[in-house]
């Protein structure tokens, strides 16, 4: 899987988690960005991500992650 | 897109989509209001949103309350004027086993113990105290079970066992359940073992957020809250309505007899119809009506409840209905005699175009898709909480009689613009050509295997069907008839003698699957084709009567035929071809 399509099925899972048929992510987006994404938004899209791309997130590694680009590295190390 | 939120749960869907899925049921209007409090010892934010989904699919509109982060003590006892002026119809106590503060100590002897279960019992004892001031249901979760176990098998047995603990305090919750009437226990210690442990409770998620319970459990938690939440406003459902082939046995009565039908232990699939007549058993002694609305002869019908190892019998039934007739007509005749309404009623049957033209016909009538493995069944009635009760009383116990005394028959009007529009609905299309040598194996099959749609019940021998495969004399052939769910196979035969410009049907049947389709009419169109072909000028069609075969003894009437002979359960039918004029309205030909 690369970058592109990962990033697509990201978008898609942000789009649900946040409600926004039309939100467009980048490798920038973060919660500074995205006011909605809040702790429990954040938990969520970790779950989603995980169900999604059939890995496990430890729990220092969820607190690492502050944007899409983190997420993105994320998922291509533990997918490759 | 409601069927995301009923058995089986797709709980990917509801978590991702739960804000499209809030909006769409919004949208459907018609909603009860109803307070509810939701009093936490852990997270409880997540819960909330799923559970304002479920409700909402249930028609109430829910505002909510939601104590401040592991207060449910704090606010129930102290605060309690506060939650009066919410004004809560129902109190929902989302504790778990994370809430049990002091656990017996290695030291503790027995009445230490007991002490211990004294004191943590009483700290719930305040709560429910308290709340029933407010004149509210309160529901309450009893005690998951632990996932770390030191002790190993022994915390289930040694007092000093978490394990132990949990149980007897799971204990006293029920006992406190029976006593105080608006106390209802939410099964959590059911729920987690039938999910796992494992996928009941998540480590990361209780460290970092403090949820007692995994995401992916929330759902199955909540659509659990919501069972008890519809039975406590009596939006439960009142009456089972069965199919009887391939639901209540295996087989097809009318055609296999009684001693060929599936049920008892003789079989793995035997065994399986009979653990789901033992299960619809169970409701009935609990006070939930059963009824039948199946297309059979009422004789054949009745005939299956009498096989030696049946469970259920005739009169455990306070409605009958075995006949030709659209079910959902008896169905609407059902739900009149017992005087309740269609959305007191949960239709149960194999076949996926019954399902469909019943909950097509009555709106608000409840029809999972349970597929077509008996062995699946009950789960979905069970885990769909249709009938869940709140308490059992002697009015339940005894309430069949009651409908079996009932019966006041009123007839609702059916809201249906025409059977033929349904019919279309299906897509069918129809290959029906002449056989061959190929089909031979087929051909024997349903002439021994089908008594219900069958003029003559001529039996052929496998030398008989090859001769005449091959005689120019004999008009033969077969159809298949293909729906949007997909091939039934060849279904229909018929089978004509020529001689000296006469036609004669020695076989004409039709499998019970597709009864009602249309298909006689189509088959009939093409042997009318297939014979004006041979400049055959009259064909004569015979009924001979047997047991199982009445409902086609008005066939070649409703054909167009005339009767010239009539006797001892035999007639004589004669059609003149030169008037004929194509009856099939519903199935499209396909010539390929």
């Amino acid at each position: 899987m690369n970058k592109e399509v990962i990033i697509n099925n990201l978008q898609d899972i942000f789009r649900d988690i946040f409600d926004e048929d039309t939100l467009i992510i980048s490798y920038k987006t973060s919660p500074d960005e995205l006011n909605s994404w809040d702790s429990l938004n954040h938990i969520l899209l970790m779950s989603a991500v995980q169900e999604e791309f059939n890995l496990k997130i430890g729990i220092e590694e969820m607190q690492l992650l502050v944007n899409v680009e983190d997420i993105v590295n994320m998922i291509i190390n533990k997918i490759n | 897109m409601e069927d995301n939120l009923e058995y089986p749960l797709n709980i990917n869907y509801i978590l991702r989509k739960k804000k499209l899925l809030k909006r769409k049921l919004l949208n459907k209007g018609d909603f009860i209001p109803k307070n509810i409090a939701i009093l936490g010892g852990s997270s409880t934010s997540e819960i909330i949103n799923i559970l304002e989904i479920f409700l909402l699919k249930n028609g109430i509109k829910p505002s909510f309350y939601e104590s401040e982060y592991n207060k449910f003590y704090e606010e129930a006892v102290f605060n309690i004027d506060n939650l009066a002026k919410f004004n809560p119809d129902i109190v929902y106590i989302h504790t778990t086993n994370k809430n049990i503060l002091i656990y017996p100590n290695l030291k503790d002897t027995e009445n230490d113990v007991k002490i211990l279960l004294e004191n943590e019992l009483e700290k719930y004892k305040l709560v429910w105290n308290s709340l029933l001031k407010l004149n509210c249901s309160i529901i309450q979760n009893n005690f998951d079970n632990i996932v770390d176990r030191s002790l190993g098998n022994l915390d289930f047995s040694d007092i000093h066992g978490q394990t132990f603990f949990i149980n007897q305090l799971n204990n006293a919750f029920s006992e406190n359940a029976r006593v105080i009437e608006n106390l209802y226990i939410n099964d959590i210690n059911y729920l987690s073992s039938y999910l796992g442990l494992k996928n009941w409770f998540d480590r990361v998620l209780w460290y970092q957020a403090k949820y007692a319970l995994s995401m992916s459990a929330i759902p199955e938690l909540v659509f659990n809250i919501t069972k008890i939440i519809n039975s406590i406003f009596g939006q439960t459902k009142k009456c089972l309505v069965l199919d009887l082939d391939n639901t209540c046995w295996g087989g097809v009565i009318g055609d296999d007899g009684l001693d060929k039908i599936v049920i008892g232990k003789n079989s793995a699939l035997a065994e399986a119809f009979t653990s789901f007549q033992i299960y619809v058993n169970e409701l009935k002694k609990r006070g939930i009506a059963i009824a039948v609305s199946s297309k059979n002869d009422i004789d054949n019908a009745k005939e299956g409840f009498r096989h030696p190892e049946t469970v259920l019998e005739f009169s455990d039934f306070v409605a009958f209905k075995a006949n030709w007739d659209e079910k959902y007509l008896n169905i609407l005749d059902i739900a009149s005699e017992l005087n309740i309404g269609v959305d007191s009623i949960v239709f149960i049957d194999d076949n996926p175009m019954e399902r469909d033209l019943v909950s097509s016909q009555i709106h608000k009538i409840t029809v999972p898709n349970i597929g077509e493995k008996i062995e699946k069944f009950i789960d979905y009635i069970d885990k769909n909480g249709y009938f869940e009760p709140t308490n059992l009383i002697d009015e339940d116990i005894h309430r069949n009689k009651y409908y079996q005394d009932n019966n006041q028959r009123v007839l609702e009007k059916a809201n249906f613009h025409s059977y033929d529009d349904f019919l279309l609905s299906l897509n069918m299309s129809a290959s029906i050509k002449t056989f061959s040598t190929l089909h031979v194996d087929r051909i024997i099959q349903l002439t021994n295997k089908t008594n219900q749609f069958n003029l003559t019940s001529k039996k052929y021998t496998f030398g008989e069907i090859k001769s005449l495969c091959l005689n120019k004399d004999y008009i033969k052939i077969y159809g298949k008839l293909f729906d949007k769910y997909g091939d039934n196979g060849v279904v229909s035969l018929i089978i004509g003698r020529i001689q000296t410009s006469v036609c004669h049907i020695d076989l004409w049947l039709m499998s019970c699957r597709v009864f009602k389709r249309g298909m006689e009419f189509a088959m009939l169109d093409e042997f009318v084709n297939q014979c004006r072909g041979q400049k055959v000028v009259e064909i004569r069609g015979y009924y001979f009567k047997t047991s199982k075969n009445k409902m086609v003894s008005k066939l070649y009437e409703k054909c167009g035929f005339k009767l010239i002979e009539l006797s001892d359960g035999k007639s004589s039918w004669a059609l003149k071809i030169k008037n004929y004029k194509n009856i099939n309205k519903t199935i499209r030909l396909d010539y390929e």
